[in-house]
């Protein structure tokens, strides 16, 4: 072989790697999502949570919230939701924080997304899978 | 000639290749930005509109003159009295002056089963009263962004579509 020659291997590996390129430059054209969605979510579910009382929710929608009251897990319905969150987490009661979390939220969200819900450590999450997360905190009392 | 050595017309045969790989390429670079920049365009509306909707808005007596600033929830409740005054608005000369939109839309709530509430509005809908359906939006770009409220004790979507 000579010196300076350009054989079809070297052809063939100079077109792949330009179509790699190519082809990763249109996917990240495709793919750039915004994340305005999931950030509006979140800002208002924590208004939602923080502005109602458990006494104005309708109890035939939410079953799970109705047997707490029944079965007095939930003793005072003047709390707002958030409020009532809390005071599951102080008792370290994060299966009925959980299961009340739920209730309130199932359906809410369609399947490209997930929530989670954090105090001290993650009290609820629907989402195993994160591509693309959001968090929001904001200063709570109970 | 060496087996698999590469001359001058194979070069001018590659070359073409990936010319026209190239500027196809960059003609499809060019359209997908465009339409970015159109849905950009219309999503940064829809966001704008939401916010507006999903706030306490002002002086809502004053809507129909063409004052305030419209907007419908009161501490993520669902203000009865400012929808209807909303509704009672002409969409064209009022609503859409209001909200600071030359854009088509429409909001609807919807409950956690995923249905419309149709008992409100235009059999579910507000904003272009030409649309009751969501079939009957024809538009090349139909964007929809979804807030949550609290309506008639339930934690409910308010969603907005836009379209142009």
């Amino acid at each position: 072989m000579k010196k300076g020659f350009f054989f079809s291997l070297d052809g063939f590996m100079a077109i792949t790697l330009f179509i790699l390129i190519l082809v990763s430059m249109y996917l990240f054209f495709i793919n750039s999502r915004s994340l305005d969605q999931q950030y509006y979510f979140s800002e208002d579910l924590f208004d939602v949570f923080s502005d109602v009382k458990i006494s104005e929710l309708d109890y035939s929608t939410y079953g799970t919230v109705f047997d707490f009251i029944v079965d007095r897990k939930i003793n005072d319905t003047d709390l707002t939701i958030s409020e009532q969150i809390i005071d599951f987490a102080l008792a370290e009661n994060n299966e009925d924080a959980a299961a009340f979390i739920q209730d309130l939220t199932n359906g809410l969200f369609d399947n490209r997304f997930g929530v989670a819900f954090e105090l001290q450590d993650e009290i609820y999450s629907t989402a195993s899978e994160r591509n693309a997360l959001v968090a929001r905190r904001r200063l709570l009392s109970g | 000639m060496k087996r698999g050595q590469f001359w001058y017309s194979d070069f001018v045969i590659g070359f073409s290749i990936l010319a026209i790989i190239g500027l196809l390429f960059v003609s499809a670079m060019v359209d997908i930005s465009l339409r970015n920049q159109d849905t950009r365009d219309i999503f940064g509306e829809i966001i704008s509109i939401s916010n507006n909707l999903r706030s306490s808005g002002y002086l809502p007596y004053e809507w129909q003159d063409g004052n305030g600033r419209i907007g419908l929830i009161d501490s993520s409740r669902v203000n009865f009295t400012k929808l209807t005054l909303f509704q009672d608005l002409d969409y064209t000369k009022k609503s859409k002056v209001l909200l600071g939109t030359t854009k088509d839309f429409v909001f609807y709530f919807e409950n956690k089963q995923g249905m419309r509430l149709v008992e409100y509005g235009n059999n579910g809908f507000f904003g272009d009263p030409a649309i009751n359906d969501m079939n009957s939006i024809k538009a090349d770009t139909i964007l929809k962004f979804t807030r949550f409220v609290f309506l008639n004790g339930q934690i409910v979507k308010m969603v907005v579509v836009m379209w142009e």
